[in-house]
């Protein structure tokens, strides 16, 4: 009985180590590391007139000829006064966040340089100009596009020339 | 008689198979700061990330609730003291990331080894891509994981 009982011990330690060598076998660790930080991004999601860069931070919107009797460009409506007129669009422009605990922002708009002479640009019924921002809004909604009401109004005095510009947005989170 | 002779046998035999640690995997990056050493252990810092950064201007991927961050390497796997042959390549997170997932040629790992490499040469250098997805749910602060490598010989 010992020695069958040390044979079968032989012969168990001698198939341990014949199927030992395949195993897996650890050989090195890669570790990442980094910190994350917080952000937001502003997109412009639409506006009136023919635009491009839509979905970006950066959208221009070309409105082409326009004239007081003539036909307003696409996505804008056309009123006539008595000394002016008014080009009235919407912009569309969405916040997002990441990695922050904000629950809202505080949107502002400032035209990148003056003005034409006898041009008036207004977001949600506020006159802008170049040299201070006006605020939009101090309670948005990230995540969600914020619709803003759009006017160009032009008097009837004004030179018949380009009205380039840029308006400028600034979110900031709250 | 018979039966020491079969047992010192074996242990012949293995004296020629690979042992613990054998294998040696070197890791190369080609951008960012990682090195690595000669005993297999690397290391890659991504630095500052952020959403705004991994997605400049927009261009859609705001919305997703989440986004990634990719690094490219090269990976060579040799034996100590050389020698040819084939072998696989394994993975698994030795410690997880918090609020990141890691994938290695779009193999989400955990902490179960994952193939890599099914059959690959050794001394072959194989290139490989490392994503690392943040939720934008994540709070800011520190991103610490660890990616174990395992080799096994054909």
């Amino acid at each position: 009985m010992r020695i069958q009982k040390l044979m079968l011990a032989v012969l168990a330690t001698a198939i341990v180590l014949s199927t030992s060598a395949f195993a897996a076998t650890s050989s090195g660790t890669l570790t990442v590391t980094g910190t994350v930080e917080s952000s937001i991004s502003l997109t412009i999601e639409s506006a009136g007139g023919t635009t491009s860069g839509t979905g970006t931070a950066a959208a221009t919107s070309a409105l082409g000829s326009i004239s007081k009797y003539g036909s307003a460009p696409t996505g804008f409506t056309l009123a006539r006064g008595a000394s002016n007129w008014t080009l009235s669009s919407t912009v569309g422009v969405k916040v997002d966040k990441a990695n922050l605990t904000s629950t809202d922002y505080t949107l502002t708009a400032q035209l990148g340089s003056a003005p034409a002479s006898g041009v008036t640009w207004k977001l949600n019924g506020s006159t802008l100009s170049d040299s201070a921002a006006t605020t939009l809004t101090s309670t948005g909604t990230y995540g969600s596009t914020g619709s803003y009401s759009w006017d160009i109004v032009v008097a009837d005095s004004a030179a018949a020339a380009a009205i380039d510009n840029a308006i400028d947005f600034t979110a900031t989170s709250n | 008689m018979l039966l020491l002779f079969a047992f010192s046998g074996a242990l012949a035999q293995n004296r020629h198979r690979a042992t613990e640690n054998d294998y040696s995997v070197a890791v190369t990056f080609n951008e960012g700061r990682g090195f690595s050493t000669p005993d297999g252990d690397a290391s890659l810092d991504i630095g500052e990330v952020s959403q705004a950064a991994s997605v400049p201007g927009g261009r859609g991927g705001l919305s997703k609730p989440s986004y990634t961050i990719l690094r490219q390497f090269r990976v060579q796997i040799t034996r100590r003291g050389g020698g040819r042959g084939q072998v696989s390549l394994s993975a698994y997170l030795q410690r997880e990331c918090l609020n990141c997932k890691l994938r290695l040629d779009g193999i989400e790992l955990s902490s179960a080894p994952r193939v890599i490499l099914a059959d690959v040469p050794l001394n072959a250098i194989t290139n490989h891509r490392l994503e690392i997805e943040i939720s934008k749910q994540a709070p800011p602060g520190a991103l610490d994981a660890a990616i174990e490598w395992e080799v096994s010989g054909k």
